[in-house]
């Protein structure tokens, strides 16, 4: 009885073993039949279960969006290609790694996502404040600026900022006339505001406002003709 | 311990007997004569990797009419495999039996070599028929490797039967034919992925769940490759059939050696 109840575990441990090791032989001989040419990455992918399908496809373009990091001849391609790595990366870890590496690098319209990620941030070492962050918006080109103030309002109803602060940050909006169409939700979201802080000047402002940002073209038709213009 | 196993595989063998075994091998014969003159297992341009896994490479392909008796097979081992067990505890056949010098370990080695040679048996005549029809209908036998690589696939029983034997050990027969099949068509299901996987370039790294059901499932895809016989894939395929028939009736003789046979 004691013999088998040795037996038992050094049978089961020499089976195993067997096992994954005449099926790795047998894996590398099936294996070596698929690789050929014939079969693309694009279609092997398909043949996968959509959720190993999705997971793959991801780790390909994360792998693409590392090459052209490590491929950019200067600090705007670099900056480009780092917002595109962090906007596909889901560890939040490496995101914040990538943000603080763009804060690093020059300034361009592309960098806006690190910025408002940093946005009020509770650590003080690494916080960007609303007028570094309205300073930014000004050095951007009038057509992207719709997208950073956007960006700038998620991330700071996201991290539960005050009526207050919200009110701050959007204020310059109401010292210029609006440019696109677009800009109408801003204003929406400034009367908002106003209403529940009971500011009936900036309530008033807003409103007239809206009212001229109906009648201006949207963001992309502007874009279109730039295109356009480039094209010829 | 040899005479006593092979006690209880020929009593089990003894089943054949039953009109309903005889049925099935007589319909099992008649169908692979039937199909005799059927080519290689192909696959249409839309199955390109099963096609490409199955019939390339230097060797004998497997017929399709061995694969019809492989999957006749596999469907008797369901269930000879797993009601054996079960329909001997219910009717306290298994008291008489253990309770005579001979061990529980014994006992299942016993019946899991007795159902092996149910299938083995049916196998073989389905096998016969087929080759015998081929030779009638078109005058000539099959390349001798061709015959050899066919009977290789007689090797699928031994992981199977240990699985259905292994379910039979937890679970009352409906429940372990059920688990069974389900657990086939599973390993069926997941064959190609991880070769897939693997296909992919090594940067792209998935870790997914499906590998660990992989390992605890037989591939029955490896069976159906085309090999050479005299080679490392045929002596891989052979260790691999019997290490998985291991660990499935090292469970179930761990199962057995714990399950109070009255309750």
């Amino acid at each position: 009885m004691r013999h088998t109840g040795r037996a038992v575990p050094i049978i089961f441990a020499t089976a195993l073993f067997l096992y994954f090791y005449s099926e790795s032989v047998l894996r590398q001989a099936a294996l070596s039949k698929l690789k050929t040419p014939k079969f693309s990455s694009e279609m092997i992918l398909s043949k996968l279960p959509a959720s190993i399908r999705n997971s793959a496809r991801k780790s390909l373009e994360i792998g693409r969006l590392k090459d052209a990091v490590r491929d950019a001849s200067d600090d705007s391609e670099k900056v480009k290609a780092i917002v595109n790595l962090a906007m596909a990366i889901d560890n939040k870890k490496e995101q914040e790694r990538l943000y603080r590496e763009i804060i690093k690098l020059p300034q361009i319209p592309e960098s806006y996502p690190a910025y408002s990620y940093f946005l009020l941030d509770a650590r003080p070492e690494q916080t960007i404040t609303v007028q570094d962050y309205q300073k930014f918006i000004g050095k951007c080109p009038k057509e992207s600026r719709f997208d950073v103030w956007n960006n700038g309002l998620y991330s700071l109803e996201s991290k539960n900022a005050p009526a207050n602060v919200i009110k701050e940050y959007l204020k310059p909006l109401l010292n210029e006339p609006p440019p696109y169409r677009d800009y109408l939700s801003l204003y929406e979201k400034i009367t908002d505001i106003a209403f529940r802080l009971g500011d009936t000047a900036m309530l008033e402002k807003a409103g007239a406002l809206m009212e001229k940002a109906i009648k201006r073209p949207p963001v992309f038709e502007e874009l279109a003709k730039k295109n356009e213009k480039q094209v010829k | 311990m040899r005479d006593r196993i092979f006690a209880i595989a020929e009593l089990t063998f003894r089943k054949l007997k039953d009109p309903a075994f005889f049925l099935l091998f007589v319909f099992a014969a008649s169908a692979a004569y039937a199909m005799s003159e059927m080519e290689a297992l192909s696959f249409q341009k839309e199955n390109l990797i099963l096609a490409e896994l199955i019939s390339s490479g230097s060797g004998s392909p497997p017929l399709t009419s061995f694969l019809f008796i492989t999957c006749m097979t596999l469907l008797l081992a369901i269930f000879a495999g797993a009601t054996d067990i079960p329909r001997d505890i219910e009717s306290r056949m298994i008291t008489v039996l253990v309770g005579k010098p001979i061990r529980r370990v014994e006992y299942l080695l016993g019946k899991y070599l007795g159902v092996c040679l149910i299938c083995a048996t049916f196998f073989t005549v389905a096998a016969v028929s087929a080759n015998v029809g081929h030779v009638i209908k078109t005058g000539h036998l099959y390349p001798i490797a061709s015959i050899i690589r066919q009977f290789l696939l007689i090797f699928t029983i031994f992981p199977f039967v240990a699985m259905t034997v292994m379910f039979s050990c937890f679970f009352n027969d409906i429940t372990a034919m059920i688990i069974s099949s389900v657990y086939l068509i599973f390993s069926l299901f997941l064959s190609v992925i991880p070769l897939l996987v693997e296909m992919l370039p090594k940067s792209i790294s998935i870790t997914t769940y499906l590998y660990f059901i992989y390992y605890v499932v037989p591939n029955f895809l490896y069976y159906f490759l085309t090999y050479r016989i005299a080679g490392l894939v045929s002596i891989a395929l052979i260790v691999y059939s019997l290490s998985i028939a291991v660990i499935f009736l090292t469970i179930a003789s761990l199962r057995m050696n714990s399950r109070d046979m009255l309750a």
